[in-house]
């Protein structure tokens, strides 16, 4: 059986050959009377048939959005993986909160139910799954910082509804302007607020919202929603606006599982000066204040940006969600430090008739554990090939754990854990007991117990990827907490309160290797209540069995 | 030729085309990570980040349809900036952002009401500016790039919005700004890029290497169907203006209303001359005249005066006005189910 | 053989070639685009001509929700059109003849001008077919349908503007069969200047005829969408379906079902109402006009439209615009809810002079409630009808 793979590519071979021996007739005929012509075609021609390719990949996963069994709503769509989780804006959907679903068209000509999960009324995204779509056709994340003005996009959608066949149209432009700033409407203009975001003069118009907009390798790089209007009414004039994909991306984890996430605020307010901006206020004893930001301190960086007006901050700052981790560079009296403290958040703006996103829903709880399941999922696969776990009955460790207090000699580490042991911890755990229960627990499979017990609570930054962050509550064991990258499955942290010392644990694994066909973190850090107690390095895992 | 040779051909070729194709959609669960294949890489960087440093916003009066913003481009390493004439650039005051995000207060310097720019001046010293480049090597199919602060959406320190269209062709326009006729009848660069957009007014008009081809123009609607027109006053207009002896200009008519004038005798009667809603049919020719001369009949259609098409009786009214003794005017007609054209030498009205 | 290996080593060097420069030079990439758009325009440059039309009453042009009222005056400055016969046929928009001009004349790229008769009116695809007394001419040259994609170059020409060679301006072909399947649409900027001319292809080759199509239909501006990004062109198989009614003086007229529409409250707060396409609501029959095919067809007011042809409707524009792309004569099945009730009707689109006489058919569809407040009875409507002048 030829993997279907390379049935696409043999026969997208055989329809590029077709074409260019078409072509070729065209070329010999004007190669005769204008050698210059037929290159410049030729060199035209092969950049054309790129794009015409680039969005017969692209398309398919675009979306034409609809109300269930109406055509009301009306907006656009994109799935971003082979399991139809896709993005739109929030006032595509909005209509559809009551029972959190609706009917997506796509370019095969067919109309697929969706489920509404996780939405942002502020930052007007939200997150739906097709369901019931074979294949899933998708396309992959791409990343907002890396664009440049000028950079050519291609934008998809449904403008007008014109798409009568589903069949999304497609619009080719520039971006005009990046870290663009629209405000937003509604009260304390908290809903659909545009900030950070990029302008383009792909021509996108009513319809076009919740769209994709791609960068020219068919990566998407944002959400199309908002259009600059004049008098000539609600008809493109050249300059639109997408929500940027490094925004969306912090939010996906909690959509995926149905939450609404609120908004990130900053704890503190800055004003201008001299290029720069200073702590204009301050919330005493907020996250920043404990950080020891103050008053009057200058703020250099924040969260890997140069910080040059107040304006900038305040747009930047509405990428986040809330609680986000950030670290600022800043200056008082001359010096510079570094502090890292939690972002706070901002109320969700009042929805039209007091509709609340976040709560309880039969979708959404469906939505949890589907997500559930797929991140334990994905860890699998990604400690290691299924039929080994399944054959694995422990691993043997060597390593040496270093301690932060540097005063204590170093242990040398060589255990041995044996699965069937590690799977049912006693009922009160020491730390390490439970920590090697959770991480047998996922490898095998949480019992029902166990996986009823676990839950997505939110999004978060662990080491510079974005998690999903899954709380563990299990009758008569202490609750944990974990944090997964959203994108891969592994496990990067794992934090819980030890019921012995009364003090937050936290592992943070690093270092992934491949050993035996296990993938396994090499370098384990341990910390009480935020301060590093001891790293363990490994140097060599055995799977055994 | 043969089957079996052309076959071979194509497989031939199709193996090669294995090497030169990428990507390819994955289905299984981990996300593949391959190389990115940019199909079309950025080509509007070069003209952005030469232009830019010398691109400014302004802000200042408005009402209406003046937004009270606006672009402006620097000419001179020691401040001058051109724009469009409007009511915050025809005056002292006007406040211009540097791309620096440095706010200084323009002084005015002059306007022109013929081509519709302004001159301003601010106090700086070896600032970065635009070199004025010639705008006549410009052919169909060229790229285009137009700055702008559209919509005031970039703010201090943020880089003026950009987009791009292909150029089209140089002509005079026939337009309007509202009730008025738009006063310049000097040629202008169209093209295709959206321009016709609250702030896009002042700013530059870029070729594809980032050299400065002309100004984007105020905002006016074609004469004849009422939609905006993307346009731009050539960069020689700007030099002259900016840089050149004399202060303002005007069409060669102007300069002559002040001298009395002749007027010009054809000797066409059009009934309800003037009127804009009538088709300008002779209605009489006088015995004698220009006209009758050079072979104008009754029922005749005036369809042009001199290259200036006449769509009715107030077009044609118009035309005739600017017609002077001893001038020699050719007039197309529409003569039944032909078209015949006619030279009429102009007399002195009797 | 050597031809086509020829062919082959040409094309592998080339795009190998391009390829390896392309992500190194894209300025030279720019420079070969600018001149293909050129040569494009210069190929079919002869093929196009320059509409003039003269007098003919100004109608009021009443705009579309949102749009000021006197905007889009007719086109009374030049338009294009396109040779589509050696003998003079000229094809271009109707966007001038719903004034009934009294002169029209065509001149050619040579300069030549003619005065041209109008021969048909398509209003369903905004065409209109024009004849000069010429020989000799070069018609445009179509590119074949399977040749057209999605992503492909889009140049759309026309002479609006005054000029020695056309307006042109450069976007892609974003969906083909639109509008009922009449029309590739673009993101090329298509308004007056270049309605009635092609939309050709980097080969210089002809796509479609650019027409005004925009969101409400109706024949007297349908330019409420130009320069928008949205922009449509006839393609040559829709032409090819009508180009002999249009020669021999056929008028295609829209169809009508006679009814005034509304349209529901929005369920969203004001706060949304700029940003989303359409209203959260359905379509509801504010009146039926009788004598029309829906008073025939027993619609009632407060009758919502779910569907038209088993596709959802989601807004009076939406319905308004699909309507437009019908004509008079062609059936269309509407799916309608009344109280609890779904049911669907057929109808036979009429043109708009025909309405106030259409009669309905002898036996109806078996749709009528007892408890519905405004039960009419068939027969008294059908005499009502035939009894009624026809004064729409």
């Amino acid at each position: 059986m030829i993997p279907r793979g390379t049935c696409i590519q043999f026969a997208r071979m055989m329809a590029l050959t077709t074409m260019l021996m078409v072509a070729s007739d065209r070329v010999l005929i004007s190669a005769a009377d204008d050698p210059d012509l037929a290159r410049d075609l030729t060199r035209v021609r092969a950049y054309e048939h790129a794009r015409v390719r680039l969005i017969e990949e692209c398309r398919p996963a675009t979306a034409c959005m609809f109300d269930k069994g109406s055509r009301a709503g009306g907006g656009s769509g994109v799935v971003i993986d082979n399991k139809g989780y896709g993005l739109t804006n929030f006032h595509v959907i909005a209509g559809m909160m009551k029972d959190r679903v609706g009917e997506a068209g796509f370019d095969d000509g067919n109309l697929y139910e969706f489920d509404v999960l996780g939405v942002d009324p502020t930052g007007d995204v939200a997150m739906f799954r097709v369901k019931d779509r074979d294949p899933q056709r998708y396309v992959e994340l791409g990343s907002s910082s890396s664009l440049t003005v000028g950079d050519f996009t291609l934008a998809m959608g449904n403008p007008f509804l014109l798409a009568e066949d589903y069949v999304p149209t497609v619009t080719f432009g520039i971006i005009s302007g990046l870290h663009r700033y629209q405000a937003g409407a509604g009260e304390g203009g908290r809903a659909l607020r545009y900030t950070d975001c990029i302008q383009v003069d792909t021509s996108i118009n009513p319809g076009n919202s919740g769209g994709p907009l791609f960068d020219m390798s068919g990566r998407l790089i944002g959400i199309n929603g908002r259009i600059s209007l004049e008098e000539r009414g609600r008809v493109n004039i050249g300059v639109g606006y997408a929500i940027s994909i490094d925004q969306i991306r912090r939010f996906i984890p909690a959509w995926r599982a149905g939450l609404t996430l609120k908004h990130a605020s900053a704890g503190f307010t800055v004003r201008d000066r001299e290029g720069g901006v200073v702590v204009d206020q301050i919330i005493e004893d907020g996250p920043a204040y404990n950080a020891g930001l103050r008053l009057g301190d200058r703020v250099d960086v924040f969260a890997g940006r140069s910080i040059r007006s107040a304006n900038q901050f305040g747009s930047y700052l509405g990428v986040f969600p809330e609680n986000w981790p950030v670290r600022a560079t800043i200056l008082r009296k001359g010096a510079s430090r570094d502090i890292s403290f939690r972002l706070e958040d901002m109320p969700l703006p009042k929805m039209d008739g007091g509709a609340d996103p976040s709560a309880p829903h039969p979708v959404t709880r469906r939505a949890n554990e589907q997500a559930i399941d797929r991140l334990i999922r994905l860890h699998r696969n990604f400690c290691g090939d299924e039929a080994l776990l399944a054959r694995s009955t422990g691993l043997e460790m060597v390593g040496a754990r270093h301690y932060a207090d540097t005063s204590k000699a170093r242990d040398d580490i060589d255990v041995r854990e044996d699965r069937r042991d590690s799977i049912a911890p006693p009922p009160t755990p020491t730390a390490v007991e439970l920590e090697r229960a959770v991480r047998w627990m996922l490898i095998s499979g949480p019992t029902d117990a166990w996986r009823g017990a676990l839950s997505v609570v939110s999004s978060d930054e662990v080491d510079g990827r974005i998690c999903a962050v899954v709380r563990g509550t299990p009758e008569g064991q202490p609750e944990f907490s974990l944090w997964f990258d959203d994108m891969d499955g592994r496990l990067l942290r794992l934090s819980f309160l030890d019921r012995q010392t009364r003090r937050e644990v936290t592992y943070d694994y690093s270092e992934f290797r491949k050993e035996d066909g296990f993938r396994f973190p090499m370098v384990r850090t341990i910390s009480f209540d935020g301060a590093e107690y001891a790293i363990e390095r490994m140097t060599r895992i055995k799977v055994l069995g | 030729m043969k089957r079996v040779g052309r076959f071979r051909i194509c497989l031939a070729l199709a193996s090669v085309m294995a090497t030169l194709s990428g990507r390819g959609a994955v289905a299984d669960d981990q996300p593949v990570r391959s190389a990115p294949r940019v199909v079309a890489p950025n080509s509007t960087e070069r003209a952005f980040s030469r232009a830019w440093p010398g691109v400014v916003k302004l802000y200042g009066r408005g009402i209406g349809r003046e937004h009270g913003y606006g672009t402006g481009i620097l000419v001179s390493a020691d401040g001058l900036i051109v724009t469009v004439l409007s009511l915050l650039s025809a005056r002292d005051g006007a406040r211009v952002v540097l791309p620096d995000g440095q706010t200084l207060t323009a002084r005015f310097v002059r306007k022109d009401e013929y081509r519709q720019l302004a001159l301003l001046q601010i106090d700086i010293e070896d600032s970065s500016y635009i070199e004025l480049a010639d705008s006549s090597k410009l052919a169909l199919g060229d790229a285009v790039f137009a700055m702008g602060n559209w919509f005031k959406v970039a703010e201090g320190r943020e880089p003026v919005s950009i987009n791009r269209g292909i150029f089209s062709v140089r002509t005079k326009l026939d337009a309007r700004r509202l009730t008025q006729d738009f006063a310049y009848e000097g040629d202008v660069l169209m093209f295709d890029a959206m321009t016709s957009n609250p702030g896009a007014p002042g700013g530059p008009l870029l070729d594809i290497d980032g050299n400065c081809v002309g100004i984007i123009g105020r905002i006016v609607e074609a004469s004849a169907t009422n939609t905006r027109i993307n346009y731009a006053i050539p960069s020689e207009e700007l030099r002259a203006f900016a840089f050149g002896a004399q202060a303002t200009s005007a069409p060669a008519g102007e300069a002559e209303a002040t001298v009395e004038k002749k007027e010009g005798y054809v000797g066409i009667s059009i009934s309800r001359l003037g009127f804009r809603h009538v088709a300008p049919y002779v209605s009489r020719v006088r015995a004698g005249s220009p006209a009758e001369k050079a072979g104008v009949l009754a029922d005749d259609l005036i369809l042009a005066v001199d290259d200036v098409t006449i769509r009715n009786a107030k077009d044609y009214r118009d035309a005739i006005r600017r017609l002077k003794p001893g001038d020699k005017s050719r007039f197309v007609l529409k003569r039944g189910a032909r078209i015949v054209a006619v030279n009429i030498d102009v007399e002195e009205k009797p | 053989m050597t031809r086509l290996l020829m062919a082959g080593f040409l094309l592998l060097g080339a795009v190998a070639q391009v390829r390896a420069d392309d992500a190194s030079d894209p300025y030279a990439l720019e420079a070969a685009k600018a001149r293909v758009i050129r040569a494009a325009v210069t190929r079919v440059q002869s093929r196009i001509v320059t509409v003039e039309t003269i007098g003919g009453a100004q109608p009021i042009a009443a705009g579309p929700e949102g749009v000021r009222e006197e905007a889009f005056r007719l086109a009374d400055g030049p338009t294009t059109g396109v040779i589509v016969s050696a003998d003079g046929l000229i094809l271009t928009s109707s966007i001038n003849f719903a004034r009934n001009p009294t002169v029209i004349t065509v001149t050619l790229d040579d300069e030549r001008r003619f005065v041209a008769t109008l021969l048909g009116r398509d209003e369903i695809r905004r065409l209109a077919l024009l004849r000069i007394e010429a020989n000799g001419l070069s018609p445009a040259e179509w590119a074949p349908a399977d040749e057209i994609h999605v992503g492909q170059y889009a140049i759309a020409c026309g002479r609006g503007i005054p000029g020695d060679a056309p307006f042109a301006s450069l976007g892609i072909v974003s969906a083909i069969g639109r509008r009922n399947g009449n029309a590739i649409q673009t993101d090329t900027k298509v308004s007056p200047i270049n309605y009635g001319g092609p939309l050709i292809d980097i080969d210089g080759r002809v796509m479609g005829i650019c027409v005004p199509m925009a969101g409400s239909g109706g024949a007297l501006a349908g330019a409420e969408w130009y320069d928008s990004g949205i922009g449509f062109a006839i393609c040559k198989e829709k032409y090819e379906f009508v180009s002999e009614r249009l020669a021999a003086g056929e008028v295609i007229e829209q169809g009508k079902i006679g009814v005034a529409l509304e349209e529901d409250e929005s369920l969203i707060g004001d706060f949304l109402e700029q940003l989303l396409p359409t209203k959260e609501q359905a379509v509801r029959i504010r009146e039926v006009m009788p004598g029309t095919p829906a008073s025939a067809a027993g619609l009632r007011k407060g009758d919502r439209i779910l569907a038209m042809d088993g596709q959802p409707v989601g807004d009076v524009p939406e319905m308004q615009r699909r309507l437009s792309d019908r004509a008079a004569g062609e059936t269309i099945t509407l799916t309608i809810k009344r109280r609890w009730r779904r049911f669907e009707v057929t109808l036979t689109l009429a043109r708009t002079e025909d309405l106030g006489t259409i009669q309905a058919p002898e036996s109806r569809p078996d749709e009528e409630s007892s408890d519905d407040d405004d039960h009419t009875d068939p027969d008294a409507e059908a005499g009502e009808a035939t009894s009624r002048p026809a004064d729409e």
